[in-house]
Formats: C-alpha cells, sequence, structure tokens
C-alpha cells in the first residue's frame, strides 16, 4: 500500500507527448501554450478554492467544468476523474466535505503540474 | 511553374472563427489548425458567442465552438443559442461543437438538428477536428470564395 502511494507519487503530473504532438514538436509554439497554462492555471485555482471556502456551488460547477479543458492540453490525466467529480457535486449541490477533499487533491496535483511545467520549458 | 505562379496570385480567402471561453484551449486549437493548415487567411477567437455573431458578416468557413459558453461569463448565451442565431444569418455555415460533457450524446443529438459536427474533448478532439476541416475544404461546393 505504501509502495503503491510513494509511486503514484513518484509519477509525472503531465504527460507532454500530447502537447508536442499537437504543436508539431515545435519548440517555441509548446512553450507559448506552456506560458499561457501558467497564467491560467493559478487564476483557476483561485477561483474553484474561493467557491469552496464560499461553498458556492455553481462557481465549483462551472470552474470545475472550465479547468477539464485546461488540464486535457497538459495532459493531466490524473485530474480527469477529480473534476468530474467536483462538477458533478457541483451541479447537485452535494456533499461539501468531499468537494473539500477533492480540491485539496486538485491543488496538490495542479501544484506538481506547474513544477513539472516550469521544469519542462527550461528542457524545451 | 505555372502551378507556382498560380500558388502566389490565389489569394488566402478561408477564414475560422473559434469561440471557445477557456482562453488556453482556444490558443492551443488554434495554433494546432494554423500548423496543419497554414494557406487558412485567418482564424480568430472569440470568449463568447455574441461577439462572434457581429462578425459573421466577414463569411467564416468554418465555426468552431464550446457547447457551454456561459460556464465562465454567466450572462453569455449558451452553445444552442449561438448555433441558432448563425445558422439564420448565414445558414451555409459549417459548424463543429466541441464539449466536455459527460452526457453528449444528448448534446450529440442537439447539435446534429442543426447540421453541425460534434466532437468530444477528449485527447483526440483536435485530429477529430482537422479531419472535419479537410473535409470541409475538399467538399465539391467548397472553393475559394467566401459562402454567402
Amino acid at each position: 500500500m505504501e509502495n503503491n502511494e510513494s509511486q503514484k507519487s513518484m509519477q509525472n503530473a503531465c504527460d507532454f507527448s500530447y502537447l508536442s504532438e499537437m504543436m508539431g514538436g515545435k519548440k517555441n509554439l509548446m512553450l507559448g501554450i506552456m506560458d499561457a497554462f501558467l497564467e491560467q492555471i493559478p487564476e483557476e485555482l483561485g477561483s474553484i478554492n474561493d467557491a469552496v471556502t464560499n461553498t458556492n456551488y455553481p462557481k465549483i460547477k462551472n470552474v470545475a467544468h472550465t479547468m477539464k479543458s485546461t488540464v486535457s492540453i497538459m495532459g493531466i490525466y490524473s485530474l480527469e476523474p477529480i473534476l468530474k467529480e467536483m462538477e458533478a457535486l457541483g451541479a447537485s449541490i452535494g456533499d461539501i466535505e468531499k468537494i473539500r477533499t477533492l480540491n485539496l487533491e486538485l491543488n496538490l496535483i495542479c501544484k506538481k503540474a506547474i513544477e513539472e511545467v516550469e521544469k519542462e520549458k527550461l528542457n524545451t | 511553374m505555372f502551378s507556382n505562379f498560380f500558388k502566389i496570385i490565389i489569394p488566402k480567402t478561408k477564414i475560422i472563427f473559434i469561440v471557445e471561453d477557456n482562453e488556453l484551449y482556444a490558443k492551443s486549437l488554434n495554433t494546432f489548425i494554423k500548423i496543419r493548415f497554414p494557406k487558412i487567411k485567418e482564424i480568430k477567437n472569440f470568449r463568447i458567442g455574441e461577439m462572434c455573431l457581429m462578425e459573421m458578416h466577414r463569411n467564416p468557413r468554418i465555426v468552431i465552438m464550446d457547447y457551454f459558453l456561459n460556464s465562465k461569463y454567466e450572462e453569455a448565451n449558451n452553445g444552442l443559442e449561438i448555433i441558432k442565431s448563425i445558422k439564420i444569418l448565414k445558414p451555409k455555415t459549417d459548424i463543429i461543437v466541441l464539449s466536455i460533457q459527460q452526457n453528449f450524446n444528448i448534446i450529440a443529438e442537439a447539435v446534429k438538428q442543426y447540421g453541425c459536427s460534434y466532437v468530444h474533448k477528449d485527447q483526440w478532439a483536435f485530429n477529430k477536428v482537422e479531419h472535419l476541416i479537410k473535409e470541409n475544404f475538399n467538399h465539391p461546393t467548397s472553393g475559394f470564395e467566401p459562402r454567402a
């Protein structure tokens, strides 16, 4: 169990192969998209954190929905089920404690993703 | 040599509009289309459908739009309202509807009623859009002239 957890934390949050393929491997274009991601994702995280703090269900639903598109570009597949569940819970005015737990996970994975994108930028 | 001559004088006339409130997604899709279709004259992004409607007089060949356009801008019309307006203004415009919604079958059925193509926002979405653009450009009724 512990091994699984440590393996999970060792895994990369981002899969840049999708971005690379879509941008035809052109590094300058990939950098432009990475910069846009680094600008947009903190804003979205701020919005969803505010929404969770204020138990604003419609906003949780809407921001989670938008973030699904954002994370898909960087191949952050581990966030898809988390955002999907947050969106559904936001739509159904569901369990706020469950939303808070999911939001913690969302923040952790996004933080890791941001670090990876910054690192990837240096290698690109 | 003769063909090169014509390549130079044929103007780029194809215009594509992208209506997407997620700026990162719109920018990525815009860049992707530019790479795959370098001869397109212009690919313009709009954050809300209403802005796109104001420029429909420019006769875009294709409008690619997200279905849920009011997730960020609450007062914006949703995709279906925009589709109806586009079809009234420019009935021949091809519309590709994108969505990441789970119940995508319902949306797909809704947009097909208006003759739109539907693409689910998954990892193959950009390639599917590329295929649909190619189909549009290769269509026998398509020419270099913008359609009314």
